[in-house]
C-alpha cells in the first residue's frame, strides 16, 4: 500500500471512529422517531388517553396493550443513549396506565398520560 | 442484569475501548509514562471516566463521554502551555528538590517535600545506596523518585577513566521481525534481499521464516534468534509437566 494512503488511514479511521462514536451517542431523538404506523408511540399513547378518557374502557384497554407492544418494540432502540432508570420508570407508568384503564380511573389515566408524554419527550436526547 | 443491559454494557465497553485507544494516542507519550504526579492522576481520572462509560447504566453515556473528552482536552491545554511557557510548566509539574548535597541531609528540603529520613533511607537503597556520606547529591525528581549521584571517587570506572578507546555502537536494526524480512530496514541501510539471506544462511539459518528476529548492529555484526529453541534439559526449570 502507498505512503500517502497509509498516512490518510492513519488520521482518517481515528476521525471516522470518533464521528461514529459522537453521532452514536446522539442518536436518540432519531431512533425514536417511528418506524411506520404501528410503531408511532406518541400517536398510539395520545389513542389510549383519548379513548380512555371518553369513557371507551374496552377500546382503550385494547389500545394500551398495543402501546406495551409498541413500547416493547422501541425499547431495545433507545436503551443505549438512556439510562435504566428511564426505561424502568416507563415500564413502571406503562403498567400504572394499564391499571388505571382496567380500573376505569379517569384520574389516574390522565396522570399517567402526562408523564408517560413528559417522560418520552426526555427519553435519549 | 437482564440481556437487555448486557448488550448495552457491550457496546458500550467497545466505544470506551476505541475512545481510550484514541485519546491516549492524542496524549501522547509522557502522559503514558506518568511523569509527574499531575499526570498520574490524570491518568487514574480518565481511566475511571472509561470505567463509568462502561459499565454505569444509570447515567446517559453522551454527558460522560464530554467529562471525557474535556478531560483529555485540558491535559492537552496543559501540556501545550507547559512547552510554551517555562514559568507554567515549572508550576505544573514541579521542580527536583534536592535532598542530600555533599553527603549531608538537607532536613529543610525533606520538610518541604514532606518526605522523612526513613523513607529517603528507603529510596537510597532502591538506588543501592547504603552509605549517605558516599553521595554528593540526591534529588527527588516531580514524579516522586529518587536520582542519585555518587560522589566521583564512588562511581564506576568507565572506559573513558581507563583511557580505554571505544567504537560508536549505535543502534541495531531490525532485519527479520516474526520471520518477515524487513524490506524498508535493509533499502536503509543500502541492503538487500540476497545479501540478507547470505547472511542468514552463515549463521545456519536457512530461510527469514526460520528467524523469529535478526538485527544488525554498526559493526555488520548480525544477531539471530530461531524459532527452534535449543535449551539443554538442564536449563527447563519447570517442576511438574503442566503451564508455567
Amino acid at each position: 500500500m502507498k505512503g500517502w494512503l497509509l498516512k490518510f488511514l492513519y488520521y482518517a479511521l481515528p476521525t471516522l471512529a470518533m464521528a461514529v462514536i459522537v453521532l452514536s451517542m446522539n442518536t436518540g431523538p432519531v431512533l425514536k422517531r417511528p418506524l411506520g404506523s404501528h410503531d408511532d408511540l406518541p400517536a398510539q399513547l395520545e389513542q389510549v388517553a383519548a379513548l380512555a378518557l371518553s369513557g371507551r374502557w374496552e377500546e382503550a384497554g385494547r389500545a394500551e396493550m398495543r402501546l406495551a407492544q409498541t413500547w416493547a418494540r422501541v425499547k431495545g432502540r433507545v436503551s443505549f443513549t438512556s439510562t435504566t432508570d428511564e426505561i424502568e420508570i416507563f415500564d413502571l407508568l406503562l403498567a400504572e396506565l394499564q391499571a388505571a384503564v382496567d380500573g376505569r380511573d379517569h384520574l389516574l389515566v390522565r396522570s399517567a398520560h402526562l408523564r408517560l408524554k413528559s417522560l418520552w419527550e426526555d427519553l435519549g436526547s | 442484569m437482564s440481556v437487555g443491559e448486557a448488550t448495552i454494557v457491550a457496546v458500550r465497553a467497545v466505544v470506551t475501548f476505541v475512545s481510550l485507544l484514541i485519546f491516549t494516542r492524542l496524549l501522547g507519550k509522557t502522559q503514558i509514562a506518568q511523569l509527574t504526579y499531575f499526570e498520574w492522576v490524570t491518568g487514574i481520572t480518565i481511566g475511571s471516566i472509561g470505567g463509568v462509560l462502561t459499565t454505569d447504566l444509570s447515567i446517559r453515556p453522551w454527558p460522560v463521554f464530554v467529562g471525557l473528552a474535556v478531560w483529555v482536552a485540558l491535559v492537552m491545554l496543559t501540556q501545550y502551555i507547559a512547552l510554551k511557557s517555562r514559568w507554567t510548566g515549572k508550576m505544573l509539574d514541579g521542580e527536583p528538590v534536592v535532598v542530600v548535597h555533599n553527603g549531608q541531609i538537607l532536613e529543610k528540603s525533606l520538610a518541604q517535600v514532606r518526605m522523612r529520613v526513613g523513607e529517603l533511607n528507603s529510596l537510597l537503597r532502591e538506588k543501592n545506596v547504603f552509605d549517605i556520606s558516599t553521595v554528593e547529591a540526591a534529588l527527588l525528581e516531580p514524579h516522586g523518585k529518587l536520582s542519585v549521584l555518587l560522589r566521583s571517587q564512588e562511581r564506576p570506572v568507565t572506559p573513558k577513566d581507563l583511557k580505554i578507546p571505544t567504537a560508536y555502537e549505535g543502534l541495531g536494526v531490525e532485519l527479520v521481525v516474526d520471520g518477515e524480512v524487513m524490506e524498508q530496514n535493509l533499502r536503509r541501510m543500502g541492503l538487500n534481499r540476497a545479501w540478507l539471506l547470505d547472511r542468514l544462511r552463515e549463521e545456519g539459518v536457512s530461510g527469514p521464516g526460520e528467524a523469529f528476529l535478526a538485527i544488525i548492529d554498526t559493526q555488520g555484526r548480525i544477531y539471530v534468534d530461531r524459532y527452534e529453541d535449543r535449551l539443554p534439559p538442564a536449563d527447563r526449570v519447570g517442576d511438574y509437566p503442566g503451564p508455567n
